[in-house]
């Protein structure tokens, strides 16, 4: 008895593969950028995937959403770590 | 005159009116006796279609005792039944197939059990069981077992052993000899002239008598071979002991089995004596002879069958023989479907473990901690089984806690708990033995046996002609284990240990200053306590390396990793050496860098046994520029995933699959197919059943690619954690990746750094 | 096609085409799953519920308003049918045959069981109409043919689109 529903793997390629245009149509850096969204979404497929939620695009930009955030916070940690002087320029 | 035997029951098989069992009693006689016994099915639906049965059934000519009862169907609850009891169980088979046949509408239970599975649950016995029996004229009047299929160790059975092998793959060439071994005699017997090896063979089965004849490829060519020249030459081969049957032959068939094509082979089984084809035997170089007949022991499956077990047989036959015993309808065909869910519902269950993705890179000092064989013990624990109602997932409140409230044992978790039982004590037992004690073999290899049966457990419980499967229980099974994994994790986080992955029934945790086993005990005992499974630590890595996808360097995979541990053993997973389809010689190559690099006796020293895994390198890929490497070594294996006019584009292995059948040479779907990779057209070179190639034709830059991959999956991910520069440039890791980010990243600044800056995200949160 | 397909009390339409039209399928029990509870099964693991909730704009927990309820052998269908009771919603019958073409069951067994199906799906659809769609096997056979016919003919409406005509690939074997 085989499993009806995708995966979230199968559903973040899915959802990947329907921007396709949007996607195409994008400066080539900006596609660079895409990208990287969406495999940093990848970092949460079990996340997703017990979530259960019913519309899993929700989900994507929660995780990528996620992902940036994280990566404010390391950014920040960075700059509070850094001495006054150079701060300042 | 009665008389009272004692001895092993080695096989059991129907004869016209009634079954024969072979007994080796404690003279050592081998004895063949008979037992008459009845055995029934039943039959439920409408009143007046079951009376019409009955009154068909009292006009047939095989003789039937015709009851109506009440018995338990698990999916319907008591149900009433016209029990149809035949004197003779060798007649069952053929009074069924008729009364379905003139009632196809009924509902029909227990009209395909095996008349084996019937006899080891009407009288408690099993292969090579200890019995006593009571006998009068060969009949057997009572039978008794003197042990049960859950002794860790049953005194040894005096089993005469014959192996018989061909000198040389009867695929690749004729064979010209066999070896002939049996005691400790050991001859090599030519096969021509064909009449005296005929007289030769002839003699030593008369001689020795054996009880079991182990062969290569006995079922595909050996004993069609030798049946065949008996006729030719009209010499008879003792091959059966019994004289009343002949050798049972199966055709080879292709069918699927969870989603997979496979091919099995023919058979060829024995009666009197018993045939194993040791290269068409499940799980042989696993677990040996001793492994099949611990299966045969706890399935209950005669000893050839049990040899040649396909997924899904070996739990069925246990589960008939519980359902037989407690008087529980077997259902013929399965009828129920899924009980309606809503479509939110079922987001919420169809779904399976819970997969995490790995943070990439190499870690030191990691915990591996798995759930004791979790699903099974799931199962067992939490009695899921189709009769039993569930509450909600996500109470771990273990089945037994409430007693009187909770209903008995369902027929799922009776079946699997002396089987959990016995591996749980195997692997106990094997962790007090000597490292020396000569038990050890023979433990681990009952324990496989043990552990395959449970691992396709839960996949039958899904299958949709099991028996006793049912969807809900199979998704019952996969919420109760993402819970307990995310309690697992729970703890470990509230323990302060940080998770570099999780798999489903697994976690790899880490804490600064954990190194020792008893640093983790504390861990193990919190998740056993939220969880009520057993968990257990597998090993301390000194250190383990997960990987990338091989197609995107960003995106970690899971179950795909090397390592280290504590003892100096390794662990792989994912990687080309355990892939099937990996040339030996490459997956050799990979483990024996692992090996160089597994003398290191910290994370930290690795660099120092760099320099003696490139030497090591080099000399491989001198071996193979200069032709040294022995052709067999550098064979692809592949499966025939279909049939070969349905694909698109011709693989290597569908290009080789042509050259064979240019040959006139058949191959199935589901059959293995191997080949050489060799330069220009067609560019593969067919192995078995086609002429020979030499070494030249060899494609070596297509086998150095696949071995810079190999041992690029290893060597760099600790280059790039060391920042070393890469010595080897050719390595081929994204042979598929496309042009993006990382490449660049990669190019421009060491992708460690990149590594590292991911690690540290992970550790923020 | 999506517009036309129209469930009516009393009666079931047939929808036959090539596996593209699951999409069809679909969307038909999103829309009725607008208007009320809607009961499905589903005979070949087509129900995509997160198609159905992307159809369903904004109000994904309408998704509990569908029954949804697998098979996964021809026996299984029957019985399925067989249990239910008679509900004053719309049935949806996904992949009807795809368990029927298991070779593994005897023909003379299958044609059975379809043939005492269809009293049910007349049955199950009576209150609220009902709609079952089909798909050729993988490999046309005469024995594919006789039980669409078994069921093309119990059907009130048919609705046929035929699948393209096979691209000949060039680079295929044999």
């Amino acid at each position: 008895m085989g499993r009806t529903l995708p995966t979230a793997s199968m559903l973040i390629q899915q959802e990947e593969q329907s921007f396709a245009r949007f996607r195409r149509a994008l400066r080539r850096s900006d596609q660079v950028a895409l990208d990287d969204l969406f495999a940093a979404a990848r970092q949460h497929l079990a996340a997703a995937q017990y979530a259960a939620h019913a519309l899993p695009f929700e989900v994507l930009l929660l995780a990528m959403l996620l992902e940036e955030h994280k990566e404010v916070m390391r950014l920040r940690q960075q700059l509070d770590e850094l001495p006054d002087a150079s701060r300042n320029g | 005159m009665d008389e009272i035997l004692t001895g092993w029951l080695l096989d059991v098989y129907r004869e016209e009116t009634s079954l024969t069992l072979w007994l080796l009693d404690d003279d050592g006689q081998r004895r063949r006796l008979t037992h008459p016994f009845p055995a029934a099915f039943y039959a439920a639906g409408p009143a007046n279609q079951l009376r019409a049965l009955w009154r068909w059934l009292s006009e047939q000519e095989i003789q039937v005792h015709l009851s109506r009862m009440e018995r338990k169907d698990v999916f319907q609850g008591i149900v009433t039944v016209l029990a149809v009891e035949v004197v003779h169980a060798p007649q069952l088979d053929a009074l069924f197939r008729r009364a379905v046949e003139t009632y196809p509408d009924l509902t029909y239970y227990d009209g395909d059990i095996s008349i084996s599975l019937r006899y080891a649950a009407r009288f408690g016995v099993f292969p090579l069981a200890r019995c006593q029996v009571v006998v009068n004229a060969e009949r057997v009047k009572t039978i008794t077992a003197l042990n049960t299929p859950w002794e860790l160790e049953p005194a040894p059975v005096p089993l005469r052993i014959l192996s018989i092998e061909p000198d040389r793959d009867p695929a690749q060439a004729c064979p010209r000899h066999l070896v002939i071994r049996y005691d400790r005699i050991r001859y090599i017997l030519p096969l021509e002239p064909a009449r005296a090896f005929l007289i030769s063979l002839r003699s030593t089965l008369e001689r020795y008598d054996p009880d079991l004849i182990l062969t290569d490829w006995g079922d595909t060519w050996l004993l069609p071979c030798l049946l065949k020249l008996s006729k030719e030459y009209n010499l008879p081969l003792p091959l059966n002991r019994a004289e009343t049957q002949g050798v049972i032959e199966h055709q080879a068939r292709t069918y699927f089995s969870y989603g997979q094509i496979v091919y099995k082979g023919s058979q060829v089984q024995l009666r009197g004596r018993m045939h194993i084809d040791r290269r068409n035997a499940m799980m042989w170089s696993d677990y040996g002879l001793e492994g099949v007949l611990e299966m045969a022991r706890v399935t209950a499956l005669p000893i050839q069958d049990a040899a040649r077990l396909s997924p899904g047989t070996g739990i069925s036959s246990m589960q008939f023989v519980t359902a037989l015993r407690a008087n529980i309808l077997i259902p013929w065909h399965k009828h129920q479907a899924e009980q309606p869910k809503t479509a939110l519902e079922l987001i919420h269950t169809d779904m399976g473990g819970l997969v995490y993705q790995p943070t990439i890179g190499l870690h030191k000092d990691i915990g591996g901690i798995d759930f004791v064989s979790m699903y099974p013990g799931i199962m067992v624990r939490f009695n899921i089984s189709p009769e039993v109602p569930r509450s909600k997932a996500g109470d771990l409140t273990p089945a037994t806690g409430e007693p009187g409230k909770v209903p008995s044992m369902g027929i799922v978790p009776q079946t699997l708990a002396p089987l959990l039982e016995k591996r749980i004590a195997f692997k106990t037992a094997l962790g007090n033995l000597h490292p020396k004690d000569c038990r050890r073999e023979v433990y681990k290899a009952r324990a496989s046996a043990e552990k395959w049966l449970l691992v396709t457990c839960f996949g039958y419980l899904g299958y949709k002609n099991a028996r006793f499967g049912a969807i809900e229980s199979h998704e019952a099974v996969t919420a109760y284990g993402r819970e307990a994994l995310l309690r697992a994790k729970e703890a470990a986080e509230d323990l302060d240990f940080s998770i570099l992955h999780m798999y489903v029934d697994g976690l790899w945790v880490q804490k600064p200053g954990c190194s020792t086993p008893e640093d983790f005990q504390a861990l193990l005992a919190e998740v056993s306590e939220r969880t009520s499974l057993p968990i257990a630590l597998d090993g301390i890595y000194r250190w383990v390396v997960f990987l990338p996808s091989r197609v995107d360097e960003r995106i970690p995979v899971p179950n795909r990793y090397f390592g280290v541990f504590q003892d100096g053993s390794i662990k792989v997973r994912g990687i080309e050496a355990r892939r099937h389809d990996t040339p030996p010689f490459i997956a050799e190559t990979q483990m024996k860098i692992l090996a160089i690099l597994a003398k290191a006796a910290d994370a930290d020293r690795l660099p120092d046994f760099l320099p003696e895994a490139r030497q090591y390198i080099g000399q491989r890929l001198d071996e193979l520029a200069k032709g040294r490497v022995p052709l067999a070594e550098l064979l692809v294996s592949q499966r025939l995933s279909r049939e070969l006019t349905e694909y698109s584009s011709p693989s290597p292995a569908a290009r080789a699959v042509w050259q064979m059948q240019a040959e006139g040479k058949q191959i199935h779907p589901g059959q293995q197919v191997r080949f050489l990779y060799t330069r220009g057209e067609p560019g593969v070179h067919a192995w078995d059943g086609t002429e020979s190639t030499d070494i030249s034709m060899v494609d070596s830059n297509r086998y150095k690619t696949l071995l810079m991959r190999a041992v690029g999956t290893i060597i760099r991910p600790i280059e790039q954690h060391f920042e070393i520069m890469p010595q080897h440039s050719n390595y081929v890791l994204f042979p598929n990746q496309k042009a993006g980010p990382v490449k660049e990243l990669g190019g421009q600044m060491p992708l460690a750094t990149f590594l590292d800056l991911r690690g540290r995200l992970v550790q923020l949160h | 096609m999506d517009e036309l397909i129209e469930t009516h009390p009393g009666s079931w339409i047939l929808v036959a085409g090539p596996r593209a039209i699951r999409a069809t399928m679909l969307t038909l029990i999103a829309r009725l799953a607008e208007r009320g509870p809607v009961r499905v099964l589903d005979g070949g693991n087509q129900f995509n519920a997160y198609l159905i909730a992307r159809q369903l704009r904004g109000q994904p927990n309408l998704l509990s308003r569908i029954s949804i309820s697998r098979m996964f052998t021809c026996y299984q269908v029957l019985a399925a049918l067989e249990k239910a009771s008679e509900l004053p919603m719309p049935l949806v019958m996904l992949d009807f045959l795809r368990t029927f073409y298991d070779e593994s069951v005897p023909f003379h067994e299958r044609r059975r069981l379809v043939s005492r199906c269809i009293p049910h799906l007349r049955r199950l659809s009576v209150m609220a109409g009902g709609a079952v769609s089909i798909h050729p096997p993988a490999v046309t056979s005469s024995e594919a043919e006789t039980l669409f016919a078994i069921l093309a003919e119990a059907a009130a409406e048919r609705w046929i689109q035929d699948p393209p005509a096979p691209i000949q690939q060039p680079g295929r074997l044999c």
